[in-house]
């Protein structure tokens, strides 16, 4: 992956994946190694620290056997993803408005 | 290495962090490594890395909370707990153990003369309460009631002195555990941050 991901956009993406559902641990990280570049053991410690400042919770479910823990995002969760997602919308188009927008892919300068 | 021996040796790893943070880490892990469905005998490490850069990640994150917990409290409780992680971060870092113990001597050495400071602070302040109050009782029998005003006054003067310094050395001892607490946390940040981004 050409660009690197800072701490507060990994918190925000996991933050948005268990705001649709709630997941386990190994879901999760396959479902954010798809898209971004982290080894599969970087989520632990972000999920421990979501859930120790009260964005996270969590609950177990009884799987074969074992215990499945599963994430759920609490109200406070939601509102700090809301000021993520705000954050990013405005980083986002400001970043697009220095890249040219989306004519830079439409428009190749030597075509 | 199989799951048992990875789990034997992150539990090892984890042995210095509170029970609550090593059971909720070690579940984490057991659960998903059960989840990866290997077979009997396949290598965990080749998903997770080792049980040492496995530790390394949570110790480093387990420090920086404690941290921002404690600044958020604004207490200079739990301080000991969070040199202590620190050290243990050093010591799980990717470093010759030799090097190890040099950079915790290093880092201990630091702590100890800041420390020593503030240690020189508070005695001084001690001192001076219990000189003026010493020096106030001396001027209560003093013969004479220009003399007895005299010493007495000089008597208090030290006291208040000591007071200054007694509140002095509070406030550089806050300064300290923020001052250290920052460095670790900075140190315990570019860990976590370096693992992520491999």
């Amino acid at each position: 992956m050409t660009y690197q991901l800072t701490a507060p956009l990994l918190d925000a993406c996991v933050l948005g994946v268990v705001e649709k559902e709630d997941v386990y641990g190994y879901t999760l990280t396959q479902r954010v190694m798809d898209v971004v570049d982290i080894s599969e053991s970087t989520l632990y410690p972000v999920l421990r620290r979501l859930q120790k400042s009260g964005l996270l919770e969590t609950y177990d479910v009884p799987y074969q056997g074992r215990n499945r823990r599963y994430y759920r995002i609490t109200p406070p969760g939601k509102e700090q993803l809301n000021f993520f997602k705000t954050e990013w919308i405005s980083y986002k188009e400001k970043i697009d408005a220095l890249l040219g927008g989306m004519n830079l892919l439409t428009n190749p300068i030597n075509q | 290495m199989n799951k048992q021996a990875f789990m034997q040796e992150l539990e090892y790893r984890l042995r210095h962090l509170t029970d609550d943070d090593r059971l909720d880490a070690l579940e984490y892990y057991s659960e998903y490594i059960d989840d990866l469905n290997l077979p009997p005998e396949g290598d965990v490490c080749v998903h997770l890395g080792t049980p040492k850069e496995v530790a390394r990640q949570i110790i480093a994150q387990t420090t920086e909370r404690k941290i921002e917990e404690q600044q958020e409290k604004k207490t200079t409780k739990g301080f000991g707990s969070i040199v202590w992680l620190a050290i243990l971060g050093i010591f799980a870092s990717p470093i010759a153990i030799p090097l190890a113990i040099a950079a915790v001597i290093i880092f201990l050495s630091f702590i100890i003369v800041i420390g020593s400071v503030v240690f020189a602070f508070g005695v001084a302040g001690v001192a001076c309460i219990a000189a003026g109050l010493a020096t106030t009782v001396i001027g209560l029998v003093s013969p004479g009631f220009a003399q007895k005003l005299i010493v007495m006054g000089s008597g208090l003067f030290i006291c208040g002195l000591g007071i200054m310094f007694m509140l002095l050395t509070s406030l550089l001892a806050k300064l300290m555990v923020k001052m250290i607490s920052g460095i670790i946390r900075k140190m315990a940040r570019r860990h976590a941050m370096k693992k992520m981004n491999q």
